[in-house]
């Protein structure tokens, strides 16, 4: 394993712990899901239940280097949305939960932090796409 | 060739959802979720709007609760007096524990800070599922109480 696959392993496990609690609990995370008052009611429930094993699927390619170009793009783009939900939350004054590694609804970490923490995993995938290609 | 790029790259993406969408769908099919969305019935309690005047002769009356959706350190900081704190974020045993003590059969009215504040209405509407039905969102908040000339209670 060379140094060039570390950040799409760490990238891959960090997804990958990041959706157990959500694929143990979906309507937990429905919940979270339903606060953040972005989502048509009809989509709550399907997106509780797909996003967590869409991370979980994309994580566990990275990790096994399997189509990890495809999964790259795919985590990069949900980490965009997460950002730009995240950010449009913390203009409206939404503290909701992040939901982003528990579905627990006290755990409240801030808004600022958890966009700053979806910045540094995306520049994680901008590099283990820069080093897919070289 | 490039054509045939972004189609082997679509193909890949479809792939990767479907392998998902199979997960959680046998994963789900194995362990059955019993099912608390009960969304129809939230739908068919209407969450009014109170105004100024409204939220005033149900504060003197001491007839109605009140609800605010902020959070505990918000709260802490002042609040409408004899309010109750349910900070939006509370599920489940949390949510429970907050709401334990408030009356079904009293009014209850909801706010938060101000006209661009949601948590009320999410309060609200989680109170609905908890089934509370009497039920009422004052969306100019604390703003718009302090803008009525009254007071805050601090803890």
């Amino acid at each position: 394993m060379s140094m060039k696959s570390l950040p799409r392993i760490i990238l891959g496990l960090i997804f990958i712990i990041a959706c157990t609690g959500k694929i143990l609990d979906p309507l937990a995370f429905a919940e979270i899901v339903r606060n953040y008052q972005i989502l048509p009611e009809i989509m709550i429930l399907p997106v509780a239940y797909f996003l967590p094993w869409l991370e979980f699927t994309c994580g566990a390619m990275l990790v096994c280097g399997v189509l990890t170009e495809t999964a790259t793009i795919i985590i990069s783009i949900m980490l965009i949305l997460f950002i730009a939900v995240l950010s449009a939350n913390l203009y409206r004054g939404l503290d909701v939960a992040c939901g982003c590694f528990s579905t627990d609804g006290s755990l409240k970490s801030g808004m600022v932090e958890t966009i700053v923490r979806d910045i540094v995993l995306l520049v994680f995938a901008v590099m283990s796409y820069k080093f897919k290609k070289s | 060739m490039k054509i045939g790029k972004k189609l082997s790259f679509i193909l890949k993406v479809l792939l990767i959802c479907v392998i998902s969408a199979g997960l959680a769908w046998s994963f789900n099919s194995l362990r059955p979720v019993a099912s608390d969305h009960n969304s129809s019935a939230v739908q068919q309690i209407e969450i009014f709007e109170i105004d100024g005047a409204g939220l005033i002769e149900a504060f003197e009356s001491g007839e109605a609760v009140f609800i605010d959706a902020r959070s505990d350190s918000d709260f802490a900081m002042g609040h409408i007096p004899g309010a109750t704190n349910v900070p939006s974020w509370a599920v489940h045993a949390e949510l429970d524990g907050l709401i334990a003590s408030i009356p079904k059969d009293k009014m209850i009215i909801v706010y938060c800070d101000g006209l661009s504040c949601g948590k009320s209405k999410i309060v609200a509407r989680k109170l609905a599922e908890k089934g509370f039905s009497k039920l009422a969102v004052y969306p100019d908040g604390l703003d718009g109480w302090l803008g009525l000339g009254k007071d805050l209670e601090a803890n």
